[in-house]
């Protein structure tokens, strides 16, 4: 089995050569993912060479077919003769047998290097407006009598640290990182053996969080940010997507969505809660191992993540007070939580939000939650997180100055 | 029921090549409990179970078996109540001894070896009654020497002789992991049998994760001569072989958190 | 004929020896240079007691428990004190060379009118009285101290071979065996090698002395030299009795040894009388038993070539 491609305008047309049978399928399947990750949604598989087709290989085209499916993409097969012809047809896939491809099957260039991300504005006007809940400075003890009850509407995201337990007593052991999206809550427990958990909205049923410490954004999303590799810029860092959404939305401090394919992301997590810590507790180094987890190099590529954060340009602003951190570049704070997914493709375009978020929330469970930042340590720094592809949705921020 | 107390060990000390290999060790182990002893090389897993067996002197710390003091009791004296199989197929039975000769010896572990013939035809018929039960055809030829059986077959007798008088506790250090995989399939099938059936207190020390989460109650993880994680109960019956790796993924994190880590966290996690 | 039968009673008294030697070398696995010295040290204490007057039977019996005071100590200094086992057996066998010259006051006893543990046989053999008597033989006239010392020598052979081979069935006879086979598994069952070792080389250099009081009562001296090269002669007659008796088993073990000695004894008389020179014999021997360490392996490459040559045509 071999394959070669070649783009024209309607999409890409795949050439398969060789038998496509149980041996060949899975590897077939594999070339044809990477197409749809790199965000060709169309596809013409060119089956003149194509000598032989196995249900094995009806198989891995109705799997290409449930994948293209949730990015409402499609495929079609041309040139298809013989019994590769017959095989399709009774399989069901007479529908999707073409002649040929349409237009005049010219070769263009593959993709249309944009110096830009591609932006959309969804509502000009829109805007959010922050909350902060600082009831625990790390890694001092947590003053219980300031954690706050949290509820992530739909019109709404937050990330912080707390729990979901029922009382705030409940929580006191059970204080980790989470990240909300309107109502879907991601979650770490803070306890080596637990795997991440997660919380669903169901009509009425809101989760409720116990919050140590958080930032909850509430209101509408102004842009949206295509972004994906390019050749002067493969991997989108954090700091260089924050900085197009502030120039896009141009504002100095915005709140933010993420969702798109990981090049690599650092970051950490709590093994124990900070409820846990009494003045008397050692939470230095070596101690500090016990607490908290630290990635130790960029995890996780190729899945998927949900990033929400904000981010603010001030040089005058000091960390120590606020709830930010800095950023690799300079001048520019943030704080960032992300939920890792499994890879699922997101569709091209202009997608919307809650759509995408469901989607996450409603596949294969998250495989971690985590505290994203930037590694300046010098020589053996990991840097900052990365993404190479995917969609920033983001707003103006109204109130800067809770952070 | 086992109970360790505070085990060190180095080997050694004071030189270039000083290994800590236990350092501070402490573990109960109920009896009828199958536990899995797991690690990397060098986590000092087998150093545990050789600690255990009698193959040295700890440097301190109490060894107690079923109440008894074994701290200091050389191995041979422990091997009334302790039955041991080596990784090593060959090395738990003797070669040029026909199978009905180390089979006598087994029956007669720990006992007083006295001047009566050893091979009596009582003996025989019921080595032959225990041998049967190995569907390896070796019940007719007792009176082969052991050297000519196979690596499974003198592994599976090697489990038969550690067994045949109940011990108080079962040792398999890592016992199939030089088995051809059929032989070794086979090996760990008679190894649960006969502990259910016995009801033995068992510690083994094994590579393989799909051994420790199918066979034990209970889950042990050792990291640099020290226990990092102890599964038991309704947490090891959650445990799978994904929770395994990604447990000594942790380790491995752990060993990258240094000072430098522990300063950048304290900038970048406020 | 005398020649023949001089060769089965020197046979059948060093095949105690070799017994001993099976012991050591082959069941413990433990190179046991001891052998020199304690054979000796056998016949010293053997020949020195009946020139006191003991009863040889008596003195033969002392003679044994000398020697496994011998072996044992070999086996101390090699468990308790962690030399190696050729050096242990060096130190004990260099030690020996002193206490027998001490034992024996000088180089050499002879005990040619002294009394043997055959006299009592010898006496109830001659019904005639007479000292100088022969038997008739298959038509050879044997002198019927001769007869004595034979019949002696394979009862106390005979009885000797069947202990053994019973002892070594026993309960404590296997762990001895797996001590030596295994030390690891007799460990594992309860068995501890150290002690195994030194009651093995005991029970070896006990039977080492007991063929050289033997040995002294037969040749009619003791001599502190006797023992130089015993433990290699040993060895060749144990490679002899493997390569008569091949099957694996305990009593077939003993008796392949026995018959070992016996035609290796035959070998050498056969040797002399054709005009080998008895100084040459010790060479001649390391060559055998060198010749018998290295040739299986030659052999067997031999025969796995000729066999591939026959499979290609």
């Amino acid at each position: 089995m071999q394959l070669s491609q070649t783009k024209i305008k309607e999409g890409l047309v795949v050439k398969a050569v060789g038998r496509l049978d149980a041996s060949w399928a899975d590897l077939f399947m594999e070339g044809m993912l990477q197409e749809v990750r790199a965000g060709e949604h169309h596809l013409f598989i060119d089956a003149s060479e194509l000598t032989y087709v196995s249900s094995a290989g009806i198989r891995s085209l109705i799997l290409l077919q449930k994948e293209l499916f949730t990015v409402q993409g499609w495929f079609r097969i041309i040139h298809a003769v013989g019994m590769v012809r017959q095989t399709l047809a009774l399989a069901g896939f007479e529908q999707w047998l073409l002649e040929k491809a349409p237009g005049k099957e010219e070769p263009c260039v593959r993709e249309a290097v944009t110096d830009k991300p591609a932006c959309f504005n969804l509502q000009w006007d829109a805007a959010l407006s922050a909350r902060a809940i600082s009831a625990w400075n790390p890694w001092n003890p947590v003053r219980m009598d300031q954690c706050r009850k949290l509820v992530v509407d739909e019109q709404s995201f937050a990330l912080g640290i707390g729990s979901a337990a029922d009382t705030l007593d409940q929580s006191r052991e059970l204080f980790g990182e989470f990240m909300a999206i309107q109502g879907c809550v991601a979650m770490q427990p803070p306890d080596e053996h637990s795997r991440p958990d997660y919380l669903v909205p169901e009509k009425s049923f809101l989760p409720e969080l116990h919050s140590i410490q958080a930032i909850l954004c509430r209101g509408a999303m102004s842009h949206l940010l295509r972004f994906s590799p390019r050749t002067e810029q493969p991997v989108h860092s954090l700091s260089t997507l924050i900085t197009e959404a502030m120039r896009v939305t141009e504002a100095s401090a915005i709140g933010f969505v993420i969702a798109g394919e990981i090049e690599g992301l650092v970051g950490a997590s709590l093994l124990r809660s900070p409820g846990r810590i009494t003045p008397e507790t050692s939470t230095d180094f070596p101690a500090m191992r016990d607490w908290i987890n630290f990635c130790g190099e960029r995890m996780f590529s190729g899945e998927q993540a949900l990033i929400c954060g904000t981010a603010l340009r001030n040089e005058q602003y000091h960390p120590q007070q606020g709830a930010l951190l800095p950023l690799a570049e300079p001048g520019l704070f943030a704080h960032l939580h992300a939920a890792v997914f499994p890879y699922q493709p997101l569709p091209n375009g202009r997608i919307e939000l809650a759509a995408t978020v469901r989607r996450f929330f409603n596949g294969p469970p998250p495989r971690a939650v985590l505290h994203l930042l930037n590694d300046s340590r010098p020589g053996v720094g990991l840097g900052e997180s990365a993404l190479l592809r995917g969609a920033c949705w983001c707003a103006t921020l109204s109130n800067p100055e809770v952070l | 029921m086992l109970e360790l107390v505070n085990l060190h060990k180095t080997f050694m000390p004071g030189t270039a090549n000083e290994v800590r290999a236990l350092q501070g060790v402490s573990l109960t182990i109920q009896p009828g409990t199958f536990a899995v002893l797991i690690g990397s090389n060098g986590s000092g897993k087998s150093t545990l179970l050789n600690a255990v067996a009698g193959s040295f002197a700890p440097d301190a710390g109490t060894i107690r078996l079923n109440g008894c003091d074994l701290t200091r009791l050389p191995e041979h004296r422990r091997a009334a109540r302790i039955g041991r199989v080596f990784q090593n197929p060959f090395a738990g039975t003797a070669a040029e001894m026909s199978i009905a000769e180390n089979l006598a010896l087994a029956m007669h572990r720990g006992k007083h070896r006295s001047l009566r013939p050893a091979l009596t035809r009582n003996a025989r018929t019921q080595m032959a009654d225990r041998i049967r039960e190995l569907k390896m055809d070796l019940e007719n030829r007792l009176d082969n020497p052991i050297g000519t059986l196979s690596g499974g077959q003198r592994q599976a007798l090697t489990l038969l002789m550690a067994t045949w008088t109940r011990p108080d506790l079962l040792l398999l250090d890592e016992h199939t992991a030089a088995l051809d995989p059929k032989s070794a399939a086979k090996v760990t099938a008679l190894t649960q049998s006969i502990v259910q059936r016995e009801k033995l207190t068992t510690l083994m020390v094994t590579h393989s994760m799909q051994q420790a989460v199918d066979m034990s109650d209970r889950i042990i993880m050792m990291h640099r001569g020290a226990i990092v994680q102890d599964y038991r109960d309704e947490h090891k019956q959650r445990i799978r072989i994904p929770d395994l790796m990604a447990a000594f993924d942790r380790l491995a994190r752990r060993e990258l958190f240094d000072e430098s880590v522990a300063d950048l966290l304290k900038s970048q996690y406020a | 004929m005398s020649l023949v039968l001089g060769a089965f009673t020197m046979g059948l008294i060093l095949s105690l020896l070799s017994l001993g030697t099976l012991i050591s070398f082959r069941m413990i696995r433990f190179t046991d240079i001891t052998v020199d010295g304690s054979i000796t040290l056998g016949a010293s204490v053997a020949a020195v007691c009946i020139m006191r007057g003991w009863n040889p039977w008596a003195a033969t019996g002392l003679a044994m428990l000398a020697g496994a005071c011998a072996g044992a100590v070999t086996g101390l200094l090699h468990t308790r004190f962690r030399i190696q086992e050729l050096l242990s057996g060096i130190l004990v066998m260099t030690a020996l060379y002193s206490i027998n010259l001490r034992i024996m006051g000088r180089s050499n006893i002879p005990l040619m009118n002294s009394a043997s543990i055959s006299s009592g046989t010898e006496k109830l053999l001659n019904r005639s009285g007479n000292p100088f008597e022969k038997w008739n033989l298959a038509g050879w006239e044997v002198p019927l101290p001769d007869i004595a010392n034979l019949a002696c020598a394979a009862v106390v052979c005979l009885i000797v071979a069947f202990l053994l081979t019973r002892f070594l069935r026993t309960h404590f006879g296997t762990g001895l065996r797996a001590a030596g086979n295994n030390p690891q598994m007799a460990r594992a069952q309860g068995i501890n090698p150290e002690t195994m070792i030194i009651l093995s080389l005991a029970l070896a250099n006990g039977l080492v002395a007991l063929s050289g009081a033997l040995l002294a009562q037969y040749q009619g001296f003791a001599d502190v030299q006797m023992g130089i090269g015993m433990m290699v002669w040993g060895l060749a007659s144990i490679i002899i009795g493997e390569a008569l008796i091949s099957r694996v088993g305990i009593g077939l073990t003993i008796c392949g040894t026995i018959l070992g000695t016996i035609l290796f004894r035959l070998l050498i008389a056969i040797a002399l009388r054709w005009g080998l020179q008895p100084n040459d014999l010790k060479l001649v021997t390391a060559f055998f038993v060198f010749a018998a360490l290295v040739l299986p392996h030659g052999l067997a490459a031999l025969k796995k070539r000729t066999h591939r040559g026959e499979r290609h045509a």
